[in-house]
């Protein structure tokens, strides 16, 4: 499995219940961990709508993960951080985007 | 952080976050948070840093990536006017997104003012129309810690204002 299923609430505690261990932003999560505190997210609580996706965000590893946020009751999140994005596929598109701003750095095509 | 593509979003952050400069241009994709804890009025805040990729036709800022942000940096480059437009393009968005966070335009690439095709004029005229306009350059480290100071202090400014 290369996704993390995390539940938890928005008083700050956040429950790893499965999932492969992954290095996020300072954290080696894994199964049975309680987490006091994930900052990157803390603002978004309490959520301001059902559902939030976070798509190819960068951790600290250099690899790309897809995060969703779902309010399931009140006072109650599902964080998901999925890392089967194609990240080979994202350093590509990266490389491609750097060779055209080289070629042609005062484009005003954006 | 948020602008048009290469405009020095990642090198202001990493200016700021670890004191470095690269030459070599990566653009961005996605989103790249880092954090950086600064002591504000005396008071310690953790800074959590988002670098949104640049907008253009290949990738659209997403609105939920602005949710929850306490503030927000337009970065333009002084030396391609058009970035003007598109942060203008981008503000009014992240305005909506973020209930009028405090934001602060950041124009970078001072180390290469001759080159710049924004005018004083024309930067006048924005700080006239209320803008909060800081000069940057990431390359030569030239008020970077005083811009991202500048924003936490306005953060703060704002939440003091909030209701608990």
């Amino acid at each position: 499995m290369e996704s993390l299923y995390i539940r938890g609430t928005n008083k700050g505690e956040i429950l790893v219940i499965l999932g492969d261990p992954v290095k996020f932003f300072g954290r080696e999560l894994k199964k049975g961990d309680l987490l006091e505190y994930l900052p990157p997210f803390a603002a978004l609580f309490p959520l301001s709508r059902k559902n939030i996706f976070l798509p190819n965000i960068q951790t600290e590893t250099g690899i790309w993960v897809n995060i969703y946020l779902e309010h399931y009751a009140s006072h109650i999140f599902a964080l998901m951080i999925d890392n089967t994005k194609n990240a080979l596929e994202l350093k590509k598109k990266s490389q491609e985007r750097n060779q055209e701003y080289l070629n042609n750095p005062k484009s005003n095509d954006i | 952080m948020l602008g048009a593509f290469a405009v020095g979003k990642t090198s202001l952050v990493q200016r700021y976050v670890n004191s470095i400069f690269s030459e070599k241009y990566q653009t961005t994709i996605g989103v790249k948070i880092d954090q950086r804890k600064v002591e504000v009025n005396g008071r310690e805040v953790n800074m959590i840093l988002w670098d949104i990729h640049g907008e253009d036709e290949f990738q659209k800022i997403k609105s939920s990536y602005l949710m929850g942000a306490s503030g927000y940096f337009i970065v333009i480059d002084g030396t391609r006017k058009n970035t003007l437009e598109v942060g203008k393009k981008i503000q009014e968005m992240a305005s909506d997104a973020t209930q009028n966070a405090p934001w602060i335009a950041l124009i970078n690439k001072s180390d290469l003012k001759k080159e710049w095709e924004l005018t004083q004029s024309e930067i006048k005229q924005l700080s006239e129309n209320g803008w909060h306009i800081i000069e940057t350059s990431a390359k030569e480290d030239y008020r970077v810690e005083e811009a991202f100071d500048e924003i936490a202090r306005k953060m703060l400014g704002q939440q003091g204002k909030n209701p608990a």
